[in-house]
């Protein structure tokens, strides 16, 4: 079943019906949803009179306090470290331009009292003290409310903007990532839980033992001292992992809180659940330590027709001519600019020798002649356009309906274990929430599948119902304890890893078109 | 007499700049890493219509010693900037940032993202950090490779790097063209394309131009270093300085006899062989930042000289004396200021800084020895004092103006400095300042 036809076919209940069946519903189930501040790419709209700055602080707090007045786990911002070209120039026709992540979720931590505050930042153009020092402050000033998306970033064009260039092997991304998530925890470990003292009248801060260095040496890393930020409220942030492929979900089983995927389809989204949860085990985790919210857009009407009618409205916004000529010449290579996107894909073959047009975003890897044939063949069955064609694929919401019908779509995907939730994108800034705060989640209270109300004090762990994946003092292991344990540690890991199936997602930006296409592709 | 205005700004660091202000403090030990002490501490600066706070940073521990019971601890000094920027109006704030081992690119980023969040508040105190401990915390340079003039001259480049990415986009970069579908017209985005020593930076930034285009730079320069203040000189807005090697003679200068230094609490000097000792000191200050603009051909916006300051203040010169002699006590050695040391009541502290002003400093940066304690006398009792007395012969100092009703009213840090509001962009006019880089260190030091 496509993710289209599970929110358009009219006897889309009946169906969801047969689910019930075959699906043991865990009605104890409750949704967690992240709040995705829009991103640069075409799913965020700004030619809408609606579309707000996408830089001014005004635009990040107000959609942080609609976030967190609908109760939501996390406002939630992506990452990019290089505006985005296409045919080796700066891509137009997106919105470009954003903070830097810990800045603008420090400032966010000012305004917010109980949401969390996740920031992806990469572990390939940063170091692990930097990031430590950064995330161990903002969890301070949030009194615990900070979470980090481990990405990695994949090409020398990124890296041109750094001390280092384009070094790391394809391979050796994750290697470094899963080494640099290790590092930053020891650095969150180097002060003893009783560290201070605090004796004024003594003169005596510290205690005689108060710290435990960092004394790390392995292949990526090579890092000796003391972290100057004092333990804070969560210890560790909690931690997000996006990448979807088999190094990415082996590094979610054992390092992640919350997994970020583009699997939102009711049955793919079962099939990656299982997947990832079955290995928690292994890690000696439990099925709720780990959160998975795939990313999820919605398009909300009085009734179902008026949704679907609102659904293509915004997909001809987020898709225009432009847009669509952009993507397609993803696909062809071949310079579309005069191309009439009213018409039928274009007649030629891609061209197989040119060189990848885009750079600086995450790129598919697919054969390009059978992804044309693929396309033509789909056009054809439903009669689409170039450009409706490129709407259906990359801008159809995951969920169309009611406000009562997608609450019960999420509760569906919950209690049978397709997801924990959804981190939600708008297509508006910093609008692009309102609709569902104030319409579905009253829904989903009504249904009892989603909190009335933040629990008192605690952190984001707590908020989330989560067990920290690292955190040793206070917590239950550290997986550094040994060289040894590291190695055996490295070597399962890698064995688990199969080469070359990698994806290459890599800036945390919703995989929504993408996640939607794979399950488009499995129907 | 400069015609720039006078700019007021505190330093701030752990529980203050004594060692043992943590023993007395009103906060609880280990204050200094906690969100809502930061909070007051902003807001107190606010109050008192400080032009900025400076937040001190290192990127390892501080090195605790017995004078200081061992106090360590610190935020980030970046992020906990851009934390304080929603929770005040008026106050700059100005980051202390390390450029040896951390990426321009971030940096340039984290500035400008202050400045947005801000409303065109932010600054930074950029510096270089040659210790080992700092080194090995990054494990990626031999500290041995870490030679004064090397750090010189990549902080120079840092910055270089730095204040080209807050060009690169211009102010209207963004069209939203519904026609031609465009979101940008990338015409108006720039590439960094900068090519240093130990670094690169290609591309364009990610975060369009801060709200005052070029938040100003602050550089703190040792007086017997010719490079520090080249460096100054080609890379900064602003220099802080503490002149006079002799703190004894500086101290006396500006305080007369109800004043102290380090060097000698009893400061018996006459005031006027002192007075005649600092002016000397200064002037050669001046004349040395002058020289060293004129070898780095330095042109545009002059370079605002700030002189820093240990304070603390007491409802009398006796009880601030005594108050210094006791923290002395627990700390087991007497206060050693960075430069001036100020202790005093409020008139006290407030006529020698207004002295400063008119020999020619463009602002102070007074550290508080005692946080909050001297922060919250600086604010209410000594900056008020410090404005009437500068304000008739400084125009432009903001003695009292009402607290800005919208955004568009507020001030900038860069016009609080006397610099346009907004920086031209280097693109598309001429850079607020130019200034040959290369003529940082001089080739016989380089060998």
């Amino acid at each position: 079943m496509s993710a289209s036809s599970t929110s358009t076919n009219p006897s889309r209940s009946t169906t969801a019906s047969g689910e019930r069946a075959r699906h043991d519903r865990d009605e104890s189930r409750r949704a967690h949803f992240q709040a995705h501040f829009p991103g640069v790419n075409s799913t965020t709209v700004w030619s809408d009179p609606e579309s707000g700055s996408q830089i001014d602080f005004d635009s990040f707090e107000r959609f942080a306090r609609t976030a967190e007045r609908g109760l939501f786990d996390t406002v939630f911002l992506a990452e990019g470290l290089r505006l985005r070209e296409q045919h080796g120039r700066i891509h137009e026709l997106d919105v470009a331009g954003r903070p830097n992540t810990v800045a603008i979720l420090a400032a966010l931590a000012a305004i917010t009292t109980r949401i969390g505050l996740a920031g992806t930042l990469t572990a390939t153009f940063n170091e692990p003290g930097d990031l430590a020092r950064q995330l161990a402050t903002l969890d301070v000033l949030s009194n615990g409310r900070a979470a980090w998306n481990v990405v990695t970033t994949p090409d020398a064009f990124t890296g041109a903007n750094f001390r280092r260039g384009g070094y790391l092997p394809f391979a050796e991304r994750y290697e470094r990532a899963r080494e640099f998530v290790e590092v930053a925890r020891a650095h969150w470990n180097s002060w003893a839980p009783d560290a201070v003292v605090g004796d004024a009248v003594g003169g005596r801060y510290l205690s005689d033992d108060p710290f435990r260095p960092v004394a790390h040496a392995g292949k990526h890393f090579d890092v000796r001292g003391v972290l100057p930020v004092p333990p804070s409220p969560q210890g560790h942030p909690v931690i997000i992992q996006a990448g979807d492929h088999e190094e990415g979900r082996e590094l979610a089983a054992a390092q992640a809180e919350i997994v970020f995927t583009g699997h939102a389809g009711l049955e793919a989204g079962r099939a990656f659940y299982r997947d990832v949860k079955g290995r928690l085990a292994r890690y000696g985790r439990a099925e709720d330590d780990l959160k998975i919210l795939p990313a999820a857009t919605f398009a909300i009407g009085d009734t179902p027709d008026e949704a679907r009618e609102r659904a293509h409205a915004i997909g001809r916004q987020q898709i225009s001519p432009q847009t669509a000529i952009a993507f397609l010449e993803q696909i062809w290579a071949r310079d579309l600019s005069d191309f009439d996107v009213d018409g039928p894909l274009p007649a030629e073959e891609p061209d197989l020798d040119a060189a990848i047009v885009t750079a600086g975003r995450t790129q598919g890897r697919y054969d390009r002649r059978e992804r044309a044939e693929q396309l033509r063949e789909l056009a054809a069955r439903e009669g689409l356009s170039a450009r409706d064609l490129v709407v259906r694929l990359h801008a159809q919401p995951r969920f169309i309906g009611t406000p009562r019908d997608i609450a019960l779509d999420i509760r569906d995907a919950v209690q049978t274990r397709s997801a924990d939730g959804f981190t939600l994108v708008g297509h508006l800034t910093p609008g692009g929430l309102d609709e569902f705060v104030d319409r579905v989640v009253p829904e989903l209270q009504e249904l009892g599948v989603y909190r009335t109300a933040y629990p008192e004090g605690g952190t984001l762990r707590d908020l989330l119902g989560v067990k920290s994946a690292g955190v040793s003092y206070g917590g239950r292991r550290t997986r550094t304890d040994s060289a040894g344990e590291r190695e055996r540690d490295r070597l399962r890991f890698a064995a688990a890893v199969v080469a070359g199936a990698a994806d290459a997602r890599d800036d945390g930006a919703p995989s929504i078109a993408r996640g939607r296409a794979r399950d488009t592709a499995a129907a | 007499m400069p015609t720039t205005p006078f700019a007021i700004a505190v330093s701030l660091d752990g529980a203050g700049a004594h060692a043992a202000a943590w023993r007395t403090s009103a906060d609880r030990p280990g204050a200094h890493t906690t969100a809502s002490a930061w909070i007051e501490r902003a807001r107190t600066a606010e109050r008192g219509r400080l032009d900025a706070v400076v937040i001190e940073d290192d990127i390892g521990l501080r090195a605790a010693d017995e004078a200081s019971g061992g106090l360590e601890g610190r935020l980030d000094a970046a992020v906990l900037a851009s934390f304080l920027a929603p929770a005040t109006h008026r106050t700059a704030l100005v980051p202390a940032v390390t450029t040896t081992h951390t990426e321009p690119f971030h940096l340039s980023t984290s500035i400008a993202t202050l400045d947005h969040v801000s409303l065109g508040r932010a600054g930074v105190l950029v510096q270089a950090s040659a210790r080992a401990e700092d080194a090995a915390l990054y494990g990626r340079r031999d500290a041995d490779s870490l030679e004064p003039d090397v750090l010189v001259r990549e902080t120079a480049d840092a910055v270089e790097a730095v204040r080209r990415l807050w060009d690169s986009w211009q102010d209207d970069a963004v069209i939203r063209d519904v026609a031609t579908g465009r979101f940008l017209d990338r015409e108006r985005i720039h590439p960094a394309a900068f090519e240093g020593e130990l670094f690169s930076v290609e591309g364009a930034s990610i975060t369009p131009r801060p709200p005052q285009g070029q938040p100003p730079v602050l550089v703190r320069a040792d007086l017997e270093r010719d490079d520090e203040l080249r460096l100054a000189a080609a890379s900064a807005d602003v220099v802080v300085i503490a002149p006079g090697a002799d703190p004894h003679a500086v101290a006396t200068a500006v305080a007369g006899a109800d004043l102290v230094s380090a060097a000698d609490t009893s400061a018996a000097a006459s005031a006027d062989v002192a007075e005649d000792a600092f002016a000397r000191a200064f002037v050669a200050a001046l004349a040395r930042l002058a020289e060293a603009s004129s070898e780095v051909q330095r042109t545009g916006d002059a370079l605002r000289v700030w002189i820093e300051v240990d304070v603390l203040v007491e409802a009398s010169d006796e009880l601030a004396r005594e108050a210094l002699r006791g923290l002395d006590r627990l700390a087991g050695a007497p206060h050693r200021p960075r430069g001036l040391l100020l202790v005093g009541g409020p008139e006290t502290v407030a006529a020698a800084v207004a002295r400063l002003a008119d020999a020619g400093a463009d602002g102070v940066l007074l550290r508080p020895l005692r946080l909050p304690a001297d922060l919250d006398a600086l604010a209410d009792e000594v900056a008020p004092r410090i404005r009437a007395a500068v304000a008739p012969r400084r125009p432009n100092t903001d003695l009292a103006a009402p607290a800005p009703a919208s955004p568009a009213e507020r001030r900038t840090f860069r016009a609080a400095l006397g610099f346009a509001s907004t920086a031209p962009n280097r693109n598309t006019h001429a850079a607020p300042f130019t200034a040959r880089r290369s003529a940082i260190v001089r080739e016989e030091s380089r060998a």
